[in-house]
């Protein structure tokens, strides 16, 4: 469903990813693990085509992003981590205006646009201004909106940033599902527990290369059985040497 | 008091970080808008050098009607200031967003509220401050004052701004403890404009145009001596202006009661200010903060939806989205729609200049109907400087819903045209009709001149659309660092040329026309008509389509 082969991006003379190539197939959750700066926000951005590659391509569900961009874009969904949107609309009119830019006919929207408000508890604000909407608000409205169009591939960076708890667990329960129904969920986080539970398989990246790769239990095998996810990727990135200076603190 | 030292310093430390790190384009705009800035200066320094001449060779009265000018002028200012300042204060008092982090530190409320009077200052007085600077050196210039004079402005202007302010912050921090919300803001933003777009009709409407008859000059003169204003003796205008005509005269006594009287006030006043902020501030600040009331959840209904669906036009889903979601955040923000009060301000004096417009013989009614049609486009190219050219910087953070969605960035960029001709060209129809009317002019200009200006518009729009977009200013504050920036620099000039260019090669065929209008003889010569109308052709063409082919190209390559 989502192939990223041999890509290369540089800005100057700084290479923030260096010949990636993934290949994730239909349904999967892959959890995108890394230091700050390792390239992960970078590498989502060119999946969905706001930034262009130096060098290589993605393929969305057979189409590149660079040459059908239309095609590859009317099945994705990105969720960023800080959703900027336009602040003089209201929820509702947002979610209309989203609609209407990926074509879903009136009444569908109609229908799918109180479901959505419900489902995130935004009922009561669907009318007022975005201007007046908490973080924690504006990221489920941009969900909303990811899940009114019906995305066959969701791009997430740090999607629970800002959610209440129970709105984590809404979410968390959400694209599990959306996974059993063949959504493939491509999702960046610093939130190492979340990548342990929801992931099926998981890629370190750190600068711009992928370190590791695999499910949980294989890097478990390959790298340190008796380590959690956060050991081992304090031991591939380097986090362990804090460990020493900590003890001063 | 270090506190408030160590604010300023930053803010100093920004500013020149801000030209040690600025890029080589910044340094071009900021040597064009000086030299543009030292022009204006001169211009000014020149009209009230002559003005003040010509005052002072009235006998007996002329030193006595330069007073009253200067303290006119204070005057006139005193009241402008206090209106910025409390404009200005809601900016930097309430919604700054450095407020967030110098509040969540250990600074007291007086602390940062003491800089932010100060940088509340610096905003609203400094343009003051550049149109007071010529006025008052061409006053020490006819006086032939000594050097100690100039230094005596600034030493009196400081007390001065102090009480404006002062009154202006006042007036804003009792405001907001009373109703703290940004619709405070947005009213007297809006209340501001009208004032302005007031004061613009009012001179206007007063034709001062007609001082340069020596008889109404004199009629003006002894109307000045005889009305009088005995509250201004307790005014700030007063005591500054008696304290500075007192130095010119070497009246140091004089000269320094005024200034004592101004000092005194303006420290007191400024206590005030801050002994009553220290007591509401932070509630008012608090209150803004926080979001409207909660309502209920409303019922969307049927008639709501047919309204949007046939809403606008008939254009594709997406394209309708984009045109909804455009009109509806115009609306909605108010230091957008508010500038359409000064638009019809512009239109009304616009119409006003050509109706009063003296002209007696055809010859010259016929070439100012011309010449209109390019101060037409003059106005035009200013307006889509101000409503077409920020179009795509406008979605700002937003602009990867866009990017991140199905619809072409081809489509993306004709909307923001498509959005932006329609209302031009009622503009534009409005100012060309109306303004022949006035000029009564024949059919035949009638229908040339309201061709030219729709096809102006056209090419106008696509080069504001087009250059807005291959020159795209997302991380901006305000509209206006969008208009001044490099490429709303280069766009007003090419537009200019642009309307320069339309002008030049109608100017021919208009002027064979009109030699057939007096002489009654054809001079048509086809052959050039031809050749012209090609060029014509190729050139609307050009600017319609290079500037949207260009813009489209930058959008696609933009990384955000």
């Amino acid at each position: 469903m989502l192939q990223i082969i041999n890509l290369t991006k540089t800005f100057g003379s700084l290479k923030a990813i260096d010949n990636l190539n993934l290949d994730i197939p239909e349904g999967e959750i892959f959890g995108f693990l890394g230091p700050n700066g390792a390239g992960k926000t970078t590498t989502i951005k060119i999946m969905c085509g706001l930034l262009k590659p130096t060098e290589g391509k993605v393929l969305i569900d057979g189409y590149d992003i660079q040459k059908e961009p239309e095609k590859a874009k009317q099945i994705i969904g990105l969720i960023p981590d800080h959703p900027f949107i336009y602040p003089k609309l209201t929820g509702r009119e947002f979610l209309r205006f989203i609609g209407s830019l990926y074509r879903i006919p009136l009444k569908e929207q109609e229908e799918k646009i109180p479901e959505l408000f419900n489902m995130f508890e935004l009922n009561q604000w669907s009318d007022d201004l975005i201007e007046s909407y908490s973080h924690g608000m504006q990221q489920k409205l941009v969900m909303s909106g990811v899940l009114l169009h019906n995305p066959k591939v969701i791009f997430l960076d740090e999607p629970m940033v800002g959610l209440d708890p129970k709105s984590a667990r809404l979410v968390k329960e959400i694209f599990f599902n959306l996974s059993k129904r063949g959504v493939t969920i491509f999702m960046s986080t610093h939130t190492l527990e979340i990548a342990e539970k929801m992931c099926h398989r998981i890629g370190i990246i750190q600068t711009g290369k992928v370190i590791a790769l695999g499910s949980k239990e294989t890097l478990q095998e390959n790298i340190s059985p008796d380590k959690n996810l956060e050991d081992i990727f304090l031991e591939l990135t380097g986090g362990t040497e804090y460990a020493e200076l900590l003890k001063y603190l | 008091m270090r506190d408030v030292i160590l604010l300023i310093k930053i803010k100093l430390k920004m500013l020149l970080n801000g030209i040690r790190f600025a890029s080589g384009g910044k340094w071009i705009k900021v040597t064009i808008l000086s030299l543009i800035g030292a022009s204006f200066t001169w211009g000014l320094y020149v009209l009230f050098y002559r003005i003040l001449v010509y005052l002072k060779g009235v006998p007996l009265l002329g030193p006595f009607l330069i007073v009253r000018l200067i303290s006119m002028i204070f005057l006139v200012f005193f009241v402008m200031l206090v209106f910025s300042n409390i404009i200005t204060a809601f900016s930097t008092i309430y919604f700054s967003s450095d407020l967030n982090l110098l509040l969540l530190t250990p600074l007291s409320f007086r602390s940062v509220f003491i800089f932010k009077f100060f940088e509340t200052m610096f905003y609203s007085n400094w343009m003051v401050l550049f149109f007071l600077l010529p006025v008052l050196a061409a006053y020490a210039n006819i006086n032939s004052a000594l050097f100690t004079f100039y230094l005596w402005i600034f030493v009196a202007l400081f007390p001065y701004f102090v009480i404006c302010t002062s009154i202006g912050i006042l007036l804003s921090v009792v405001l907001m403890r009373l109703f703290p919300s940004k619709k405070t803001r947005d009213i007297f933003l809006v209340l501001g404009i009208v004032l302005g777009a007031s004061t613009y009709l009012l001179v206007r409407f007063l034709q001062p145009e007609k001082l340069v008859n020596p008889d109404v000059m004199m009629g003006v003169m002894q109307y000045l001596v005889t009305v009088k204003t005995p509250m201004t003796k307790f005014a700030p205008s007063f005591w500054i202006t008696q304290s500075i005509v007192s130095m010119v005269k070497y009246n140091l006594g004089r000269s320094f009661f005024y200034l004592g009287i101004l000092s005194v006030s303006a420290f007191l006043i400024s206590l005030v200010t801050v002994l009553i902020a220290q007591k509401i501030y932070y509630t008012g600040w608090a209150g803004a903060q926080e979001g409207g009331k909660k309502k209920k959840p409303k019922v969307y209904n049927s008639k709501h939806r047919i309204k949007e669906s046939r809403f606008p036009f008939r254009f594709s889903g997406p394209m309708r989205a984009l045109l909804a979601k455009d009109i509806k955040t115009f609306f909605r923000e108010t230091s957008q729609w508010s500038q359409l009060l000064l638009l019809g301000t512009l239109i009304i004096v616009y119409l006003y200049n050509i109706y009063k417009l003296p002209l007696p013989y055809f010859y010259l009614k016929s070439i100012i109907s011309f010449l209109n049609i390019g101060v037409a486009g003059f106005v035009l190219a200013s307006v889509a400087l101000r409503f077409v050219f920020p179009a795509v910087s406008l979605e700002k953070d937003n602009f990867w819903i866009i990017r991140a969605s199905p619809i072409s960035v081809k489509k993306f960029l004709w909307e923001k045209f498509w959005i932006s001709l329609i209302p031009l060209l009622l503009l534009a129809g409005c100012l060309i009709v109306f303004s022949n009317i006035l000029l009564e002019v024949d059919r035949f200009f009638m229908i040339l001149s309201c061709a030219t200006v729709a096809i102006l518009t056209v090419g106008l729009t696509a080069l504001g659309t087009g250059m807005g977009a291959i020159f795209p200013r997302f991380n901006v504050e305000n509209i206006a660092q969008i208009e001044s920036s490099m490429g709303g620099m280069f766009y007003m000039v090419f537009s200019l040329f642009y309307v320069a260019v339309i002008l030049v090669l109608e100017a021919l065929p208009v002027r064979m026309y009109f030699f057939y209008k007096l002489s009654g003889k054809a001079f048509f010569n086809i052959k050039i008509l031809v050749i012209l109308g090609l060029i014509f052709l190729v050139v609307n063409v050009a600017v319609v389509f290079i500037p949207m082919v260009l813009g489209i190209r930058k959008i696609k390559n933009l990384e955000i």
